[in-house]
């Protein structure tokens, strides 16, 4: 960011620059808690769920015929 | 982001460090670390809040036992050093030398109404400087880069304390 641009952010009320820290703690809170979700679901081991379908066997698969 | 309640809740902590000068638990106190600095720069994160205080108790505790009872008899929270308003952490650092210095010649300013004191720029910069980790070396360029600094006043501070500036 250029220097003016830090300068005019300076000058800023104190409450007004209070409330941008406040805000700046949310976002990193937010952002990570959002890395954390995505590193669990990374790392988790295959979903251990049975497969609904798995075993069953249709009627037109087992019944060709009909 | 359309959540405007405060996380950093100031005038709560202003206002108790106003009461402990009331009730005669400090002398005097000023805010210092990091939201001393934001006063004077750009908003940056930062995840507490520095109060010194110039003790009345001048025993090795610095009243400090007294401080935590009166401010967990408002429903402030102990978290290891910290004291937590609205889950904010706050540290209430007993002063001595250049920081007793710094809180005695604070600048009177109003937080949300409330009266109070925050480090000069200029205690600021002396104070990082003692410190001297990385993140104080930054904030004293930022300081130096951004804030008004008065130089004859920092000089006589960093000559007083045998304090130098990191060079360029």
């Amino acid at each position: 960011m250029k220097i003016d641009m830090r300068r005019q952010l300076a000058r800023q009320p104190f409450e007004v620059k209070i409330r941008k820290v406040g805000q700046l703690i949310k976002l990193s809170a937010t952002m990570k808690s959002s890395r954390v979700r995505e590193e669990a679901q990374m790392t988790q081991p295959p979903s251990r769920t049975p497969d609904p379908f798995q075993g069953r066997v249709s009627k037109a698969s087992s019944d060709p015929v009909s | 982001m359309s959540d405007d309640s405060p996380t950093i809740p100031l005038a709560d902590v202003l206002r108790a460090a106003n009461e402990l000068v009331s009730a005669g638990l400090i002398e005097d106190y000023a805010l210092g670390g990091a939201l001393a600095a934001i006063y004077y720069v750009e908003p940056f994160t930062t995840y507490d809040a520095d109060i010194f205080f110039v003790a009345k108790d001048k025993t090795l505790s610095a009243g400090i036992p007294g401080i935590y009872a009166s401010l967990q008899s408002k429903g402030w929270r102990v978290e290891r050093e910290h004291l937590l308003v609205n889950h904010f952490p706050v540290q209430f650092l007993a002063a001595s030398g250049l920081t007793e210095e710094a809180v005695r010649n604070a600048k009177r300013i109003e937080y949300e109404g409330v009266p109070a004191k925050v480090f000069r720029p200029e205690y600021i910069v002396a104070i990082a400087a003692s410190v001297g980790r990385h993140k104080d070396l930054a904030r004293i360029d930022q300081m130096l880069e951004q804030a008004e600094i008065d130089r004859t006043l920092l000089d006589d501070i960093l000559t007083r304390y045998s304090l130098d500036l990191p060079k360029p």
